[in-house]
């Protein structure tokens, strides 16, 4: 099963749930995530499958005005 | 500057001397709002914001990059200042990006502050008003405050305040640009039709003497970032802009003299022994 994190590509064996994909991830606190475009609150990443070809979005703050 | 029939404003107590800014019922004693983008530096970053005297600093969200930390190098700043956060949803062109982005920062900044931006144009970032009214209804209704940065529209911005904003942000010109106010006129409207929100001119300050003519028509307070970040020495700049603010406050609610069409002696003619000389 492949999940693209940030534009990198991760391949799986088995389903993973979002918050065991991230682990594979550097995350770094605080963060938010979009899966396939659509925000996860973080109450749902420990419940959340993630099927073949998802696509995560890890965010956390930069500058601006 | 013509003088406004704009009534001392709400928030000003006359008796106690206190003049505070409301954003959705929190009181704030500084008028700056100041973005974090662009400085040579983190640590010039800090200190223009420390010596602005803001207590609220705009940021922003990307994808992280393990590279950089994902950012935590600017977000242990960000929190050493202990100011007021307010995200941006800068870059999103659509009503759905500009929601979820709200909804990611909410989270992340554990706020519920947003300054939604919702891009019409490309060349000049123009706010899209059809789209900026949408998604202020959406975010209003899911528990935002919303600080819409919008036009100087007067019937969008009635259109926001019915939905319930309490606080519009129009432009003063493009992001960026340091133009200044395009068009006193427009947001003296605003100024005067919407007495009780809170308005915030956003984008466009280049000078402190632009800050100073928004803040002497009435505005409650002044939004940005490249005007400080960009100047060769921002430290001094944000100083400049801190004081300007104040300076343009307290002429707004000194209640400036109204303006005259022919000139009006101010030494006191009567008994001066030159007094028939011009008859």
């Amino acid at each position: 099963m492949n999940i693209n994190i940030n534009k990198q590509q991760y391949t799986f064996e088995k389903e993973v749930k979002l918050m065991d994909a991230l682990k594979l991830f550097e995350v770094y606190q605080p963060y938010a995530i979009l899966l396939n475009d659509e925000f996860i609150p973080q109450s749902e990443h420990e419940f959340t499958w993630l099927k073949d070809n998802d696509k995560v979005d890890v965010v956390g703050a930069i500058q601006g005005g | 500057m013509q003088k406004s029939e704009q009534n001392t404003p709400s928030v000003f107590n006359t008796e106690t001397n206190q003049d505070k800014l409301s954003i959705y019922g929190t009181k704030l004693d500084s008028r700056l709002f100041v973005g974090s983008a662009m400085y040579p530096s983190p640590q010039i970053m800090k200190e223009a914001i420390k010596i602005s005297g803001s207590q609220v600093v705009t940021l922003s969200i990307s994808r992280q990059n393990p590279h950089e930390q994902g950012g935590h190098g600017f977000w242990s700043i960000i929190q050493s200042l202990g100011v007021h956060l307010l995200p941006n949803t800068a870059g999103c062109h659509s009503v759905k990006d500009a929601v979820n982005m709200a909804k990611m920062s909410r989270e992340l900044f554990q706020t519920d502050w947003i300054k939604l931006e919702l891009v019409g144009d490309d060349y000049n970032l123009q706010p899209d008003p059809i789209d900026l009214v949408k998604a202020t209804e959406i975010l209003l209704k899911d528990g935002f405050k919303v600080l819409p940065y919008c036009t100087d529209d007067l019937v969008i911005a009635r259109h926001l305040v019915e939905l319930g904003c309490e606080v519009l942000m129009p432009w003063g010109s493009p992001i960026g640009t340091g133009k200044g106010l395009m068009n006193p006129y427009a947001l003296q409207a605003i100024r005067d039709r919407f007495p009780e929100t809170t308005l915030i001119v956003d984008s466009g300050i280049g000078l402190p003497s632009h800050a100073i003519q928004a803040m002497e028509i009435g505005y409650d307070a002044i939004l940005l970032n490249t005007a400080i970040a960009k100047a060769n020495q921002p430290v001094l700049m944000a100083n400049a802009f801190r004081k300007s603010i104040e300076a343009g406050r307290e002429a707004y609610l000194s209640g400036p003299m109204a303006e005259q069409q022919s000139a009006q002696p101010s030494t006191p003619t009567i008994d001066s022994p030159f007094w028939h000389y011009s008859e």
